[in-house]
């Protein structure tokens, strides 16, 4: 059995200090210490950004891909390795704007993979610029600097319209709670998205505040109407798990089929 | 499933064993975190903030040797992080992520230090107060004291950095930043 | 006047009826081993049905051929037309002239006719309701009018491509159990209804031949009927490249569907769960290439197979295959470009993409098929490449060879194999004992590779520039040290005796040299052989490894040649350029000069092209063959 830090790796995270991903970090290597896993078993697969580094932080295997790209990594590591436990982790901008046709995918797909994406709202790894989740009229990049006028993404409501089977939100203030939405996602047998709150106290130090204002709403249910219903009345603060309900994972097993000779259509 | 504090927490203030699991996650914990911040300030270049917060951590960790030598051969209850009994989201002697930045002062870090070693204290004497157990009593009362002889320790220090008066919050910090962000991806 | 060769020739001989024609118009009739038959209709009209079916009949009569598909972009509708080249012996291009066009419909012809080959020695059939029959064409040296589509329709059918059919299989000599066969397996999934009123209208077809016969006759000494004959193959080039990649050990494809690399995995989805493996249709060719890294880095050998377009959008994460040393094989089937281009059609124009359409400093390894059946061999060697190597490998195929069917003799297994080959795993082993180094610096530039589950292997694999220890790194000298292991490593490959094929021992020893690669070899060859016959002695290079490319032994060749000629299918000469970029003047490593010959697709090159290329480039042909012959 290991002790959560004995799933860090040792190397030291470029992440500000206060950064909210310390906290997800936190979150893995307690889960893990939860569900006793075998280092070697893990696999985390990541795309660019802040918190795609976080492989690179636990003991564990790692692919640290390019921009936009973890979930497809990680879909096609699983699918031809069943035996791994894989989770895909990234930022907003990471996952829902460059990424964001993967995500609508992964989501329907179902395979037996789970989705971290650290929510910041902002694009940090390049200083700072508004994501599809940036509020509307944050005014505080250059690049748009009337805010973005664009209405923000909302992860968890695509993703139950996508099909996601497991739909959950934590906040990087409370990694204890955090790593239990992770424990029961890769326990889950499907596609899991967990979207965690994890502040940027560099780009919006106004994130700080979310420690007042994040509530724990126990809604779980694993009816997508009342699901829907709670997530398109929801302020995008509440956290907790919101919707779980187990469909067949991709790839479906066929019955096997008896090695068969692959020249034989060729024949005449 | 409840994402929040371990429902149970009665045994917290009957049973020896998980009363000392949690004294001995605390520490730990607290420990941990401050080391993790340590290295964070060294990362950003906060030589200050690097040495003060390893000095914070060692107080943790020395409390959680001690209370390792107190349970000598027996093993503690093995928590899941989740199911501690908490009075909040965390455990109450760690520095909250959001109470950090980087162009933080020593003032602040020890302001934050005086806190926590202020909320472990209450959290033993919560127990210590309402406990009927008389070993558990002794035992909290003890580590409150132990938490109180910390805080104080930090409240010298704190009065002795002759700088500004403590801001308070963030808020109050001079935002102005001389070494803005890279961009480095 | 008729002429008779030896056994094993196909050629033609005239009918008595037919007019003579002047023999400078033609080859040699004793050369002639193969002919060209196009049938051609509007879309839906079957045509290329009717060609896959005298593909099998002709197979089934022991000979050699090659079919060819044209369409145009449409889904149904528009144009279609089946070009198919019979021989003795094995046909690997499409050749020069067309012997015989078919044509049920002219409507939309002029849109494909510079890619079917008519001349003043072409004889045309052609359907009572065909049309008007297109103005600038060359005028056919005989043109007959039949109705095909009447004498389906009084058997009940309106299927005149089958009476079309059966009028050209009777004409090769096909006996009518060879052609009832041919209907069957190519209707199999139909009901018998459907297959007895077929092979009815087919039979319909092959008397009316007897009554009305094209003024050509093929006589064919076929072979005697044995059981070789029955072990050949129908396969083509995309189709091989799926066989190749499974026998050597692919496991895991991932792709988005791309006309024309489809049926590579439409080929490897049915047949890849049987060896345990998996397909993925993704979402789209980014999520296709990353999830084919994701199954490499998993240890699994992986590929993915596109085209131009494709392709494009997968360079980014090809890149990240190269940074992070992960085992890859992307395949392109090329078709013309750019943009979407021309999608059904073939061209050579994606080389500058394949080479260098990386960004920073990517070695890799790519490589072109040279023949529809050498797809598989390329196949094969491109898995045991990328997982030997931990590397990217591109393989460039094209329409022709990947939409082409060929019967050949059945194919050798080319032994490769990923899982052999990821035993060379670098120069030390991951045991957990002591740290380890996933991007260590060894000598042969491969470093040990440990699989997730494998005990103190953990590493996290990264595009991000790293050190030895897979830890991130800006710093310079761990740049150096990666970039110069993950170039070194493919340093030995050139050694590779797969890395060309030749046409000769000598590579060039006194006569000219052409270079070329993917589907011209083929085509080269044939030029090659017509040269011959006209006293040119030519020696053809078929590169198969692009790069690294063989420099040395490429410089050497030509060296020894007398002259160099190198070919390609696209506007700008892009390998030409590529190989003029290695030549550094006034040192040793300086080139002899090439000339090159370079043009775009969608039409094909022909042995006759190739023929008036190099003739071009001598002059005084006399002087030549007299030294030719010293």
């Amino acid at each position: 059995m290991m002790l959560p830090k004995e799933y860090k790796s040792g190397v030291k995270p470029i992440w500000c200090p206060g950064c909210g991903h310390f906290a997800v970090l936190n979150a893995i290597t307690k889960a893990f210490a939860a569900l006793e896993q075998a280092p070697e078993n893990a696999v985390l697969v990541s795309g660019i950004g802040c918190s795609s580094r976080l492989p690179a932080y636990i003991n564990s295997y790692g692919f640290h891909g390019v921009h936009g790209r973890a979930l497809p990594v990680a879909a096609g590591l699983k699918v031809a390795r069943p035996d791994l436990n894989v989770i895909a982790m990234g930022g907003d901008g990471d996952g829902f704007s460059i990424g964001g046709n993967h995500f609508l995918h992964a989501c329907r797909r179902n395979v037996d993979i789970v989705y971290v994406v650290m929510d910041n709202e902002v694009y940090g790894m390049t200083k700072g610029q508004a994501s599809p989740t940036t509020p509307e009229h944050w005014e505080h990049s250059k690049l748009t600097p009337h805010g973005p006028e664009v209405r923000p993404f909302q992860p968890c409501a695509i993703a139950l319209a996508s099909g996601a089977s497991f739909i959950a939100r934590g906040y990087s203030g409370d990694p204890n709670g955090l790593a239990h939405m992770l424990f029961e996602a890769v326990q889950h047998q499907g596609f899991a998205f967990i979207q965690v709150l994890s502040q940027c106290p560099t780009f919006c130090p106004e994130q700080v505040g979310w420690k007042k204002t994040v509530h724990l709403e126990d809604t779980c249910t694993d009816d997508p109407v009342q699901a829907a219903a709670f997530l398109h009345g929801d302020d995008g603060l509440a956290k907790g798990i919101f919707y779980r309900r187990p469909r067949p994972t991709w790839p479906v097993q066929h019955q096997s089929t008896e090695p068969v000779n692959l020249r034989k259509g060729f024949e005449l | 499933m409840n994402t929040g504090v371990y429902e149970d927490s009665s045994s917290l203030y009957s049973d020896k064993w998980v009363f000392l699991a949690h004294s001995a996650a605390l520490e730990q914990e607290a420990a941990e975190r401050m080391y993790e911040l340590a290295e964070a300030m060294a990362v950003h270049n906060n030589r200050e903030l690097h040495e003060l917060l390893t000095a914070l951590a060692t107080y943790s960790e020395s409390h959680a040797a001690d209370i390792k030598t107190l349970c000598k051969d027996e093993t503690l209850p093995n928590f899941k992080a989740w199911e501690y009994s908490w009075p909040d989201d965390e455990s109450p002697e760690i520095f909250h992520y959001a109470k950090v930045h980087y162009l933080m002062t020593a003032e602040d870090a020890l302001q934050t230090a005086l806190e926590v070693e202020l909320s472990a204290e209450a959290f033993y004497t919560d127990i210590a107060l309402s406990t009927e157990n008389p070993e558990i009593k002794q035992l909290a009362g003890a580590f409150a004291k132990e938490e109180q002889e910390h805080a104080q320790a930090i409240s010298d220090r704190l009065r002795a950095i002759k700088t500004v008066s403590y801001p308070g919050s963030l808020k109050d910090l001079d935002q102005t930043d001389f070494d803005p962000p890279h961009m480095p991806e | 006047m008729d002429t008779i060769v030896g056994p094993g020739r196909l050629f033609i001989r005239r009918a008595a009826n037919v007019t003579d024609i002047s023999q400078t118009e033609r080859e040699p009739q004793n050369q002639m081993t193969s002919l060209t038959i196009a049938m051609v209709g509007s879309g839906g009209a079957g045509v290329v049905a009717s060609g896959e079916m005298l593909l099998r009949a002709a197979a089934g009569m022991g000979l050699y051929g090659i079919l060819r598909k044209t369409f145009g972009p449409q889904i149904r509708g528009g144009e279609s037309a089946a070009i198919v080249r019979l021989g003795t012996e094995v046909v690997a291009n499409l050749g020069s002239e067309l012997e015989v066009l078919l044509v049920l419909d002219w409507n939309n012809f002029q849109r494909f006719a510079d890619e079917i080959p008519i001349s003043e020695a072409t004889v045309l059939i052609q359907d009572l309701q065909a049309g008007e029959h297109p103005q600038n064409l060359p005028e056919p040296r005989q043109t007959l009018t039949l109705d095909f589509l009447g004498l389906a329709k009084s058997l009940g059918s309106s299927h005149s491509n089958l009476a079309l059919l059966g009028y050209v299989a009777d004409w090769l000599g096909c006996p009518s159990d060879i052609i009832d066969s041919a209907i069957r397996h190519r209707l199999r999934e139909h009901s018998q209804e459907t297959i007895e009123l077929a092979i009815t209208v087919a039979l319909g077809g092959a008397q009316l031949q007897q009554d009305k016969p094209i003024p050509l006759q093929p006589i064919l000494s076929a072979p005697e009927k044995t059981n070789s004959i029955g072990k050949r193959w129908i396969a083509n080039g995309n189709q091989l490249i799926g066989l190749g990649a499974l026998e050597a050990g692919i496991r895991f494809v991932a792709a988005y569907p791309i006309t024309p690399a489809s049926d590579v995995l439409e080929w490897m989805a049915g047949e890849i769960e049987s060896v345990g493996g998996h397909l993925v249709q993704a979402e789209d060719e980014l999520a296709a290439v990353n999830m084919t890294i994701g199954a490499g880095f998993g240890g699994i050998p992986a590929m993915t197979a596109t085209s131009g377009p494709g392709m494009a959008l997968m360079s980014e994460a090809m890149g990240l295959a190269v940074a992070s040393e992960t085992p890859l094989v992307v395949v392109d089937v090329m078709r013309g470009g750019p943009s979407t281009g021309i999608p059904t059609k073939s061209e050579q124009s994606d080389f500058n993409l394949a080479v260098y359409g990386l960004h920073g400093d990517a070695p890799h390894v790519v490589l072109s098929a040279l023949s529809v059946a050498d797809c598989h061999f390329t196949a094969g060697w491109a898995t045991g490449i990328a997982t030997e190597r931990q590397t990217l490998v591109v393989v460039l195929s094209d329409q022709f060879l990947g939409q082409s069917s060929q019967i050949m003799p059945p194919l050798a297994n080319t032994n490769f194999s990923a899982s052999a080959a990821q035993q060379l795993e670098g120069d030390t082993e991951v045991d957990g004992t002591q740290r380890y180094f996933r991007y260590l610096d060894t000598d042969s530039g491969i470093s040990p590779l440990a699989l997730p589950g494998q005990p103190g292997g953990m590493f996290t694999a990264d595009g991000l520039e790293h050190n030895a220890a897979a830890v991130p790194s800006p710093k310079a000298a761990d740049h150096e040290q990666q970039l110069a292991k993950r170039l070194r490593k493919l340093d030995s490959l050139v050694e590779s005796e797969h890395w060309a094929e030749h046409s000769s021992e000598q590579r060039g020893q006194g006569s000219m040299l052409l270079i070329c690669w993917g589907s011209l070899y083929q085509v080269a060859l044939e030029a090659q052989d017509k040269l011959r016959e006209k006293g040119i002695d030519i020696v053809v290079m078929g590169i198969r490894l692009l790069s690294p490319l063989p420099l040395e032994e490429i410089k050497q060749a030509m060296q020894q040649a007398t002259q160099t000629l190198v070919i390609e299918q696209n506007q700008l000469g892009q390998f030409a350029h590529y190989l003029r970029s290695f030549d550094r003047q006034g040192q040793d490593a300086a080139l002899p000069p090439f000339h090159q010959y370079c043009r775009p697709g969608p039409t094909l090159f022909t042995p006759a092209e190739i023929v008036t290329q190099i003739q071009a480039l001598i002059p005084d042909q006399t002087a030549t063959e007299g030294s030719a012959r010293q």
